[in-house]
């Protein structure tokens, strides 16, 4: 292998690890820990809707776009948006329902941290 | 028409396509590794404006694909693209004129998830036929999701078989590196490289080509276009100097 065919054939894997390095994650999909469980009842959700709608969210919704800052949305915002996505990801009424449940809760576990 | 007005002209006539955010691409060089929800029927066009090369400062090329895009299960898709042309002018074209280069089939499948996974792998498979033409296209798709920031790499192994007889053979290694970024949900900002080596006969080495550029990728309520611009930053007198890519689309 050629050293000039090398080093440009290597560099681009680099960048990307070196980028992948110097970022932190933010606005992921936080997982359904206790805790998370903990502000999901007080929500009306149990741990298996939470786990279903975290799925839906990585499954679905990480294809377009990063999770949305909920902490910031009204109490009327989330079911609004998700009614308007849930057609365009082909979900479901139950997966609806699950999604909607995981992000309220991110929205309720955000509040109490 | 002046070159900023044809790059204008083609990413407003992806503009007017009614589209749904399903499957929408932050890249157009860069294949994701996520895939179309199952049941989902997408159809996107695909316009790729090539121009300039050292060796032929008046080559002009536009090529088309259409495509038609399945979503099969959370983890597989499937594709066809029903017809793939172009239009070409200039010295290294040839005749200057329509040519019909065939139609494909694509099968992605994803092994592991851009978030919640240390990162994301896909698995891509493209053949392609035409006339006196075939090709086999595989793709090791890599992506890492940082929030609204995007990271993607796409390790392409190509084998093509053309002529009478199938007889003339070629192989060409790419590599493909996109960052996007999400500046809000309709909105997206980044840029792409790519870098090839072909091996003719697969007995020869020819000259790597880098291509580097911008890209953006709008979204609204009924549609999505992505656009790049890529620039040759070596000097292979055979590689267009500058190409723009649009693809937009619309599920069904």
């Amino acid at each position: 292998m050629k050293i000039k065919f090398l080093f440009p054939a290597l560099i681009l894997p680099a960048v990307a690890l070196i980028l992948v390095s110097c970022e932190t994650t933010v606005n992921s999909a936080p997982p359904v820990t206790a805790a998370f469980v903990r502000a999901g009842v007080r929500e009306k959700a149990d741990a298996r809707t939470l786990e279903e709608g975290r799925n839906v969210f990585l499954n679905r919704c990480i294809a377009c776009h990063a999770l949305p800052d909920v902490r910031h949305y009204d109490s009327d915002r989330i079911p609004r948006v998700v009614g308007s996505m849930a057609p365009r990801a082909n979900l479901n009424s139950e997966q609806t329902h699950a999604l909607l449940k995981y992000l309220v809760t991110v929205k309720a576990s955000a509040a109490s941290e | 028409m002046t070159k900023i007005t044809t790059i204008l002209s083609l990413f407003l006539a992806a503009l007017c396509a009614q589209s749904a955010l399903a499957g929408s691409r932050r890249f157009t060089y860069v294949y994701e590794v996520t895939t179309s929800p199952p049941g989902d029927i997408e159809f996107e066009n695909w316009v790729t404006w090539k121009t300039h090369k050292p060796d032929d400062h008046a080559f002009d090329q536009v090529e088309f694909r259409h495509e038609l895009e399945f979503g099969i299960t959370d983890k597989f898709q499937m594709a066809v693209y029903v017809a793939d042309w172009n239009y070409h002018h200039g010295m290294s074209a040839g005749e200057s004129g329509f040519t019909l280069n065939g139609s494909a089939i694509e099968l992605i499948y994803n092994f592991t998830n851009p978030v919640s996974d240390p990162i994301g792998l896909a698995a891509y498979q493209e053949f392609k036929a035409g006339y006196r033409f075939f090709e086999s296209e595989s793709k090791l798709l890599a992506q890492k999701n940082f929030g609204r920031f995007v990271v993607a790499y796409n390790a392409t192994l190509e084998a093509e078989w053309e002529g009478e007889g199938l007889e003339a053979r070629e192989g060409e290694f790419q590599q493909s590196l996109g960052l996007s970024y999400e500046i809000n949900p309709h909105v997206l900002v980044g840029a792409e490289f790519v870098h090839e080596i072909a091996f003719p006969e697969w007995s020869e080495t020819e000259p790597d080509k880098f291509f580097a550029g911008p890209n953006i990728s709008v979204r609204r309520d009924k549609w999505w276009a992505t656009m790049t611009a890529l620039a040759q930053v070596t000097r292979e007198g055979d590689e267009p100097d500058f190409q723009v890519r649009t693809i937009f689309g619309f599920s069904f």
